[in-house]
């Protein structure tokens, strides 16, 4: 791994904070680095989407920093984070339900293309925009869908989309939460090829939050373990699975047996 | 311009022939229709159809619930009321008074946004209900100047009033005055209007309208800041309805409370919006000629089949006119609970849609 000598694309330092007297997330310093796809692990409710919400911007920290190219965000809203290269795909989806697949699409590649603000030129003429959208449905396996409103999909679909939202976006930070919640068993392979391939491309610092450790094991180059909001382990899969505080804190007799076949 | 109808048109056949009617009927009532009320009953439609239509920018599109559209209403027709009371009727004052509209609702929509758009939904509602009562008293407070409850009767430039007549004969049978003029003016001006908005709705801008309303916590998280859209949204929705209330103001040559900056006109214009549908823009064609004719011709309706069934007491009782605010009331009732949507909303879906499907089978 580069991490040691290449300036990060994302790091995060003493990123801290509660939500009364419940510390949610404390204290966690990482480095992200290019080309690299890190798994969070943690049990539920160690706060692992708290903290991606604190590094794209939905919730602000208590203390603590996030550095995008080494550059502090501090105070940037959730859309100017996401403009700098932040992309979020959400553990609940977060879809425009009445709109059709193909303009939830829409919206997200005009917004990548800074379009929002021409009030004049009508929005079907964007046929750059069309285009991307037509290639995106392929990618996703939506095209038989593209004019259903998203809130109609099935639950699969709308979780495709979510990540479809993820590539339209092109961001240079990915954080997935749990892409293949919910998810069934020929449903999922979908989302993580497209995952592997995102990865296979290069160019992006990918984040994601996964609880099946098989997929860990498929797209994974380290792995990052919250517990109680602290960052207990940090390390290549293999390093972090065989730690005992790591299996005390989380990953159960499941994984260790996992871990112990491979 | 096509293109942008094209895209946002109701799909539906009725509801396009409907729109059609409506809009052939209002430009052409000086030729069909006998009267002054009638003309007058058009002249309104076609504001009221502004009016609505640009609440529905805010309220169908981007979701925001505000009580204060009225008070742009009236901003702008007291503008040009104020003026024309103050100084000598003439196209330079009213332009002046326009501007002078236009900033003073921009001013105070954004000033309004600026408090408490951050919050989308109850608390703007309260905040702009709270402005907008405040902005009443304020009308009856400064009487010198507006007038206060009596409002401002006042003489508007020459060309459009009833005294102008530049022609002698009459052109298939209507005679061409400055009222006339005066009329089309308001017609041509709402046109203008309307079609704006649709090419707004149509833009790329329209769409983030739209995602904001559906779901504004991901339209943040695609990189679209919402506070500065949805103020942006507000500001034009209020400058079209400041424009609105300058037609008005022409239109009557009469400016007060009740006409323009009451909450009765808040409500009508909630209702025309609710009923013709949400989000559709055309919705508020079909809303604001639903209520108005209701409005003005439901007593005459009811005074007549009244008489129709004299021989019924219990039925003709319950035809009474004076009774017509109970069946103007059930017939919201039914429209809405019919046509949750809105009618337009009910039987359409953008023409765009069907036209991608069939290129894409
Ligand atoms: N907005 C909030 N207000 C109060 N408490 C919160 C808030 N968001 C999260 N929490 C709490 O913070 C803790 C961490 O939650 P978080 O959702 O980050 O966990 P997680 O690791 O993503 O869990 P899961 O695996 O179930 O998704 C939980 O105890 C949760 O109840
Ligand atoms: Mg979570």
């Amino acid at each position: 791994m580069s991490s040691q000598n290449s300036v990060p694309v994302l790091e995060t330092v003493g990123l801290s904070v509660h939500f009364g007297g419940h510390q949610a997330v404390q204290d966690v310093s990482c480095r992200f680095v290019r080309d690299t796809v890190t798994a969070i692990v943690g049990p539920n409710g160690a706060g692992k989407t708290t903290y991606f919400n604190l590094i794209s911007g939905q919730l602000p920290q208590t203390a603590g920093d996030v550095l995008l190219d080494g550059q502090s965000v501090r105070g940037w809203s959730a859309s100017k984070r996401a403009r700098a290269g932040l992309g979020r795909a959400f553990q609940l989806t977060q879809l425009f339900p009445r709109l059709s697949v193909a303009d939830n699409l829409r919206l997200v590649v005009q917004a990548r293309h800074g379009h929002g603000f021409r009030f004049w030129q009508p929005a079907s003429s964007l046929t750059q925009v069309d285009a991307d959208v037509e290639h995106l449905l392929q990618r996703i396996d939506l095209a038989e869908r593209a004019q259903v409103p998203a809130g109609q999909l099935s639950h699969g679909g709308q979780r495709r989309l979510e990540v479809g939202i993820m590539l339209a976006l092109d961001p240079a930070v990915m954080m997935f939460d749990e892409p293949t919640a919910g998810m069934s068993a020929d449903e999922a392979p979908v989302v993580l090829e497209l995952i592997q391939t995102i990865r296979q491309e290069g160019g992006k610092t990918i984040l994601l939050v996964e609880h099946k450790m098989d997929v860990i094991r498929s797209l994974a180059d380290r792995i990052v373990v919250l517990d109680q909001g602290q960052l207990i382990a940090d390390g290549k899969p293999a390093e972090v699975m065989a730690m005992a505080s790591v299996r005390q804190a989380y990953l159960g007799e499941s994984v260790v047996t996992e871990a112990a076949k491979s | 311009m096509f293109q942008a109808l094209r895209d946002t048109l109701p799909s539906n056949r009725w509801i396009r022939a409907l729109l059609l009617i409506i809009v052939v009927g209002i430009v052409l009532t000086p030729w069909l229709f006998e009267g002054t009320r009638a003309l007058d009953t058009a002249a309104r439609l076609s504001i009221f159809i502004v009016l609505a239509a640009s609440y529905d920018l805010l309220l169908g599109y981007t979701g925001v619930v505000s009580f204060a559209h009225a008070l742009f209403f009236g901003i702008g027709a007291y503008s040009v009321a104020i003026a024309f009371d103050q100084f000598a009727p003439g196209f330079g004052v009213m332009a002046m008074a326009i501007l002078a509209g236009l900033s003073v609702s921009l001013v105070v929509a954004f000033v309004m946004g600026l408090v408490s758009l951050r919050v989308k939904t109850i608390f703007y509602a309260m905040i702009t209900l709270a402005v907008a009562s405040a902005a009443t008293v304020l009308v009856s407070q400064f009487y010198h100047l507006t007038g206060g409850e009596d409002g401002l009767t006042y003489r508007l430039p020459r060309v459009l009033t009833p005294a102008f007549r530049p022609f002698d004969d009459p052109l298939f049978g209507v005679r061409l005055t400055g009222k006339l003029f005066n009329f089309y003016t308001v017609i041509f001006v709402a046109i203008l209007l309307f079609l704006l908005m649709v090419r707004i709705v149509a833009s790329p801008f329209g769409r983030v309208l739209k995602a904001l309303r559906e779901n504004d916590f991901r339209a943040e998280a695609i990189g679209y800041n919402t506070l500065v859209y949805r103020t942006t949204a507000t500001l034009l929705s209020a400058a079209f309805a400041t424009l609105a209330g300058v037609l008005m103001a022409i239109w009557l040559r009469y400016t007060g409370p009740d006409s323009v900056l009451s909450l009765d006109i808040m409500i009508d214009v909630l209702l025309m919006v609710v009923i013709g549908g949400m989000g559709t823009l055309y919705g508020a064609i079909i809303g604001a000629t639903v209520l108005l004719l209701a409005q003005m011709y439901l007593q005459t309706l009811m005074g007549s089949t009244q008489d129709v069934l004299g021989g019924w007491p219990i039925l003709a009782n319950l035809f009474d006119p004076n009774r017509w605010l109970l069946w103007l009331g059930l017939l919201f009732i039914a429209s809405v609970y019919f046509f949750p949507q809105g009618i337009v909303g009910r039987f359409s879906h953008p023409r765009a849609t069907e036209a991608e499907a069939e290129v894409r089978t």
